[in-house]
């Protein structure tokens, strides 16, 4: 309830409805509140909101090393990054097996270098690459979150193990 | 439902970040404070549109936003405390010409904030001048002059 005009305290004979207990506590929790909203800005540094920062991804390296977003916001174009060993795969071509849960929460926006074929496999979508015999060769895939919440990734490489990417994605 | 909760949310968000760092944060606009707002407002907005630019989005975020507002004040007319927790409450900071070092300090607030107000306002030359300053919840300095 509001106080009526004759309630309104008085100091040295202004009528002003200030309280100095509750200034103390406002100071406080002022102080706790930018505290909070500084540790928020450092988190966000630190890539746990996404984006840049050493939290921000992640490295799958057995049996196959795939970067992964670990935090992404929605919308935001993130990158699956795919190093494949001069041993996966058959003759002249690689597979890469993306599981559907994948494509739930994001949707693929680029795919370097292009698949050869794409194909419908037992809960999950296969991509066929032309082998490339280089150390460093990569695949990439550019995505976009487009759910929000815990989401897994489950890439499999040729006939290496599948390897679980755990990601976040942030409103 | 999604832009529904998007305005909300941003709408909380800002009354907790401005809460958070004081009356005095945009009260008086300086050049630097005027280019800083419009960064927000620019910031927020593309966060409030998302990639939808559609008439109905906008009307839905307009009405969103303006109902929230409006069910805020009818809290604050309602509850001291909420008004109290939302907007803080009136502070005395000079009080016959003594300024109150510390509650200044804790507020942001300098002598030279008190003069500019006591010139502005009342045309006082001094800070003896002045019977009462007080930071009001607007983030604003009311100068009361001695009789």
């Amino acid at each position: 309830m509001k106080p009526a005009p004759d309630e309104i305290r008085e100091t040295d004979g202004l009528q002003v409805d200030e309280d100095a207990l509750f200034q103390k506590r406002s100071w406080r929790v002022q102080s706790v509140g930018r505290g909070m909203i500084a540790l928020f800005v450092l988190a966000g540094l630190a890539g746990f909101f996404g984006g840049a920062g050493p939290a921000a991804h992640g490295t799958h390296s057995r049996p196959v090393q795939i970067r992964y977003p670990r935090f992404v916001r929605m919308h935001a174009p993130v990158q699956f990054l795919i190093t494949v060993p001069p041993d996966a795969g058959g003759a002249g071509t690689v597979s890469v097996a993306i599981n559907k849960e994948f494509f739930d929460s994001f949707e693929v926006e680029q795919i370097v270098p292009q698949p050869r074929a794409e194909r419908l496999g037992q809960g999950a979508i296969i991509y066929e690459f032309d082998r490339v015999d280089r150390a460093d060769a990569s695949i990439s895939f550019r995505v976009k979150a487009a759910k929000r919440g815990a989401t897994t990734a489950t890439f499999t490489v040729g006939s290496a193990e599948p390897a679980k990417m755990k990601s976040f994605v942030f409103p | 439902m999604d832009s529904v909760l998007r305005a909300a949310g941003i709408y909380l968000f800002l009354i907790l970040v401005f809460r958070a760092f004081g009356k005095r944060s945009l009260a008086q606009i300086t050049t630097f404070d005027f280019v800083m707002l419009l960064i927000v407002a620019e910031t927020t907005q593309q966060a409030l549109l998302g990639e939808d630019f559609s008439l109905t989005n906008c009307f839905l975020l307009i009405a969103t936003l303006l109902l929230l507002d409006r069910l805020f004040s009818l809290i604050k007319r309602r509850s001291t405390w909420f008004e109290s927790v939302s907007e803080g409450r009136p502070l005395i900071i000079v009080q016959n010409g003594q300024p109150l070092e510390d509650r200044m300090k804790k507020s942001g607030v300098d002598v030279a904030d008190v003069l500019a107000a006591a010139r502005e306002l009342q045309g006082l030359e001094r800070l003896e001048q002045i019977k009462f300053a007080v930071l009001e919840r607007s983030g604003l300095i009311t100068i009361i002059p001695r009789g």
